[in-house]
């Protein structure tokens, strides 16, 4: 006699294999919605136009494995999800792009290729070893993503994109890197023995996709064989450089300058050197072209600060979408850019040159003094009048340059370049083509603190690095943009998107307004009323040593009540500005938690109530 | 009269005849808005999106689901009237569907009244809207996969509490099942397929996948599986009984 759960027991038993099943089966089926508004899991044109420029077959190697042989399901999904991707890709290739996956197990010709295409295996903390990275290989050049990490995901369609492109390009361009900072490392320190700081990511990101040189400040001529080049916070630049930069530009190279009026991370290394900040400008050249960077000056914007642990840091700048130029494609994709101690950048073009500007200030700005804005941010605020105008921070000039030494190669400890003695015979006087000039004025963006933060992987040992805002991008999208090849420009667009309460930013900076005048008062009668107190107890020791007037005595008192009155007024007024944004929190924090079960308590209770009425009158 | 539909009608009257419906949205729409704002900090946060928001959800819906599901078919069992119930011109699949639909709509309800917190956020900042709307069917789909669960347990018992117990432990183990804890154990005695095929069945997953924004066939039918599966198991079990 069969027991009564043995039907049942079967039938589950059946639901739950073909459960399974039909979950295997369609586990090769690749139909998704991508939602979101950026559309970041959607092949971007950027992606399309490389993989359509492919000729000759890449082949993709996909190595992911443990020792043990069983990845943990989050890396299992990623490897998927990657898989996925590039199977995207190879479709959008038209089969030019051909995917394999490999399980590098101990002595397998799986491991043996990896280690040939340059992928080792990592050591986890448990002891297992992991593999997980992708070559790419085409004729007889490679490229190859050595390591690939979860964290690093919403970029891996342009790691991705970039390495299928080193893998078809010919060969890379010659960037050069002109700057009196460490941006390529330290080598002096390494010589002395000490540990130097290491190559900025900049750097990094940089030299994969170029043949990165450095070129010193001191230069009088610029390599014949370097087009592009990055000048990066040339502070105290002599008259001879700034000719070797003019003669550049008019040869036909292209200049990407990071000017700064105070460069913080400019300090030197170790604590030893703690020197002051500097900063930076191109005295001869910019007057040339019709433009003047004030290099004193730095930008404090009430709309787009930012927070230090110090607290608020009017001089860093958050900026956003809506002051980033949208029509252009360096700043088109781009959702943030974070500026420390910028400049800002005046005047309209000479002549035969166009300026457009790529990213401004908020008109809620003011140039303030770099030093008080670090060390009393407060003060910056208290005392804030803003222009009213959106401050260009970053300008891109275009067009036939002519030269800024009229009188050819300046002699050292010349001014510009007016020494009659020169044969002006050899330099050049003015560009033959278009070209192009992008001015930036902030350093501090391209470093390391102001652009990425470290996040420790899944696993100890190996440094990942996440860009936090759009700085990197902009920085390798003007280096692409200038040396010709933009594809890549779109798909690096999708930086880290933060989208912050605009809301709450403008109610603080609308506040702000209104009460630091009442603020400012209230601080000075405050002080005048201390000064006048330590005058009268000043007076006290002067004359009488023991005993005071019953007058004076009166004074002392009437002036401690009034400085306690005045700071009380302070203390409510700070109290005043916080509050509308402290009731706008508490009014939206009661709406959400309570409002509309409130409303629902009182419909089921007067539902309730109708139907035992109803229910009675029988 | 389509009879699921009647179905639906008779069990939303029970849901919302009762204080039951209005007790489960209340609390829901407190301890959505109270892990959102106070203990997730959702304002400090100072970001416009509903991560924090549905972060929680998932473990909301481990409780408070099985609470709605678990009189659907404990109910009838302990007040007899399971045999009237068939005896009506239905089909037994179109009551188990009824009573699920009727359940899940009742869910559902509660979610859309969270309308509030998007509203916050955009009213705040500019979120992703896209991602939001993909967070909140990805809530209705994992509410509709632990009701299915709850749908079996209530039909093995009379017992509304065991029940209940029974279907959150169920969905828990749905929760952790791609947990290395979990798959940990099930390592020991069985090989690396059968961990994979466990580790599937994990809910975080594919609610995670959806929440990024994705709305992928995969984990749409993953859901969509259990639910039916869920539905199965209760005809099973009230097949048995009925003919024991």
């Amino acid at each position: 006699m069969k027991p009564r759960w043995l039907a049942p027991a079967l039938t589950i038993l059946a639901a739950l294999v073909l459960l399974v099943a039909i979950n295997a089966l369609f586990g090769f089926a690749r139909l998704r919605f991508d939602l979101t508004a950026d559309r970041i899991y959607t092949l971007s044109p950027g992606t399309r136009e490389i993989l359509s420029k492919i000729t000759t077959p890449v082949q993709v190697r996909i190595y992911a494995g443990t020792s043990e042989g069983v990845l943990p399901p989050v890396l299992k999904n990623f490897v998927r999800r990657t898989e996925e991707l590039l199977k995207e890709m190879a479709q959008a290739s038209g089969g030019r792009l051909q995917v394999q996956v490999l399980d590098p197990k101990p002595d397998s010709d799986a491991e043996d290729s990896a280690r040939l295409d340059g992928i080792e295996p990592q050591l986890l903390p448990n002891g297992e070893t992991l593999t997980l990275g992708i070559s790419f290989t085409s004729l007889d050049r490679k490229s190859v993503m050595p390591f690939l990490t979860p964290e690093r995901e919403r970029l891996l369609e342009y790691d991705i994109a970039r390495a299928i492109s080193q893998v078809r390009a010919e060969t890379r361009p010659a960037l050069g890197i002109m700057s009196p900072l460490p941006v390529m490392g330290n080598p002096m320190a390494m010589m002395m023995g000490r540990q130097g700081p290491p190559p900025w990511m900049l750097a990094e990101e940089l030299r994969r996709d170029f043949d990165i040189r450095e070129v010193p400040m001191t230069s009088e001529e610029i390599p014949a064989d370097i087009q592009l080049l990055f000048v990066i916070h040339p502070k105290n630049i002599t008259p001879a450089a700034e000719y070797a930069l003019d003669q550049f530009l008019l040869r036909g190279g292209r200049l990407v300058v990071f000017l700064d009026p105070y460069c913080i991370f400019d300090g030197g290394f170790g604590p030893m050197m703690m020197s002051q900040p500097t900063s930076s400008n191109l005295p001869t050249l910019l007057p040339a072209w019709g433009i003047s960077f004030d290099s004193s000056r730095a930008v404090a914007d009430l709309t787009f600060e930012g927070r230090t642990r110090e607290g608020r840091a009017p001089w860093l700048l958050e900026l956003n979408r809506t002051v980033l130029n949208p029509d252009d494609p360096l700043t088109a994709d781009l959702e943030s850019l974070m500026l420390a101690f910028a400049g800002a950048f005046s005047g309209n073009a000479t002549e035969g040159l166009t300026r457009e500007i790529l990213f401004t200030s908020s008109e809620d700005s003011q140039l303030v003094d770099p030093f008080t804005a670090r060390s009393s941010p407060d003060t910056i605020v208290r005392e804030f009048s803003p222009s009213g105008t959106k401050m260009p921070l970053a300008i891109r000039l275009s067009g036939k340059f002519k030269t800024a030494f009229p009188g050819g190669r300046p002699q050292s400890g010349d001014n510009a370049g007016d020494s009659p003695d020169n044969p002006p015979g050899e330099s050049l006087k003015e560009s033959a083509a278009e070209s192009s000039v992008l001015l930036v004025g902030d350093a501090d963006m391209l470093q390391d603190p102001v652009s990425v933060t470290e996040v420790r992987g899944l696993f100890p040992g190996g440094r990942v690095f996440i860009p936090v805002n759009g700085n990197l991008a902009f920085a390798q999208a003007a280096a692409e943009q200038l040396s010709g090849d933009s594809s890549l420009i779109s798909v690096r667009g999708r930086a880290v998107g933060r989208r912050p309460f605009i809301l709450i930013r403008q109610l603080q900076a609308a506040a702000e307004k209104k009460f630091q005048a009442t603020i400012r008062e209230l601080e000075a009668s405050l002080q005048e009323t201390q000064n006048r107190l330590a005058e009268l107890e000043r007076g006290k020791q002067e004359g009488q040593k023991f005993l005071l007037t019953a007058e004076q005595q009166r004074e002392i008192e009437n002036f401690r009540a009034t400085e306690a009155a005045v700071k009380a007024r302070l203390k409510a007024t700070r109290r005043e500005l916080r509050a509308e944004i402290d009731a706008l929190e508490n009014r939206l924090k009661w709406l959400n938690i309570a409002a509309v079960p409130a409303l629902v308590a009182l419909i089921g209770l007067g539902f309730g109530i109708w139907r035992r009425r109803h229910s009675r009158a029988r | 009269m389509n009879p699921v539909r009647t179905i639906i009608q008779r069990e939303l009257a029970g849901y919302f005849g009762s204080p039951i419906a209005y007790v489960f949205i209340v609390i829901f729409l407190v301890l959505a808005g109270f892990f959102t704002f106070m203990v997730g900090a959702f304002l400090p946060r100072g970001e416009a999106d509903l991560q924090i928001f549905f972060f929680w959800l998932p473990w909301l819906y481990l409780f408070l689901v099985p609470a709605v599901g678990m009189r659907m078919w404990s109910e009838e069992r302990r007040m007899g009237t399971l045999e009237l119930l068939f005896t009506l011109p239905v089909a037994p699949w179109q009551a188990i569907l009824g009573k699920f639909l009727a359940a899940w709509i009742v869910i559902a309800a509660a979610l859309l009244l969270t309308f509030p917190i998007p509203l916050t956020a955009n009213y705040l900042g500019d979120p992703d809207n896209g991602v939001i709307i993909a967070g909140y069917l990805g809530s209705l789909l994992l509410a509709g996969a632990y009701l299915g669960v709850t749908s079996a347990t209530s039909a093995l018992t009379r017992n509304q509490v065991i029940s209940f117990i029974v279907s959150v432990a169920l969905c828990l183990f749905l929760v952790l099942a791609g947990w290395p804890p979990v798959t940990d154990l099930f390592t020991q005695w069985a090989g690396p397929g059968v961990v994979d095929v466990i580790a599937g069945f994990s809910v975080m997953t594919h609610f995670e996948a959806i929440q990024r924004g994705i709305l992928d066939l995969r984990d749409a039918l993953y859901f969509l599986s259990v639910i039916a599966f869920g539905l199965v198991a209760t005809g099973a079990i009230l097949h048995s009984q009925r003919s024991g």
